[in-house]
């Protein structure tokens, strides 16, 4: 599976440095549709992870909840860095930091639940001393 | 889901350069930007049922 990634990148890398001077613009769409190529070859293996991470979370007995909180704060993650790589990656830095902010926007307002149960638990602590 | 999408993309650039190549020779400066534009959109789409799928992908898994 590897080597078929690699032969994606190489392949990529050829024909952006072919088209990068006469049509940029089409050079760029290789450079996403490679990416996304890549990482859908990756996301076969995803799925068992996925299954692996269910049954560990319902063994270990605790609300799925947080596990759901946790699995969309990574998807986040990881979309926005996907979209920041490829804007970084074309000059558009700029760009890229606003995609980052928005990302980390996002994951923040999902993580609040997270933060006021924990603040909850110390409340608790502090009231029982 | 494979590479070809790769060099259907490269191919779609090397028939704008051409076209645009050949309307640059017959004096017909002016339809060039419109092969570029018609080429830049036939790229997408085929780029974007990949990238639908990728994200319905992360959608499922993720639950986004």
């Amino acid at each position: 599976m590897i080597l078929k990634i690699f032969g994606v990148a190489v392949v990529e890398l050829a024909v952006y440095a072919a088209l990068r001077r006469t049509h940029p613009e089409f050079a760029v769409l290789t450079e996403i549709a490679a990416a996304v190529l890549v990482f859908l070859f990756a996301a076969d293996s995803l799925g068992e992870l996925k299954a692996f991470f269910d049954e560990t979370v319902s063994a270990a007995g605790t609300d799925p909840v947080w596990a759901e909180i946790l699995l969309k704060v990574l998807g986040t993650a990881l979309v926005t860095q996907f979209a920041a790589d490829a804007a970084r990656d074309n000059g558009q830095s700029a760009l890229a930091e606003k995609i980052e902010f928005a990302g980390k926007l996002l994951m923040l307002s999902l993580s609040l639940p997270v933060l006021k149960a924990l603040l909850q638990l110390v409340a608790a602590f502090s009231n029982g001393t | 889901m494979d590479i070809e999408i790769i060099f259907r993309i490269a191919a779609v650039g090397l028939i704008v350069a051409v076209l645009n190549q050949v309307l640059s020779r017959s004096g017909k400066e002016e339809y060039t930007m419109l092969v570029t534009l018609a080429g830049l959109i036939a790229a997408l789409m085929l780029v974007i049922p990949y990238i639908s799928t990728l994200f319905g992908y992360v959608r499922s898994v993720f639950g986004l």
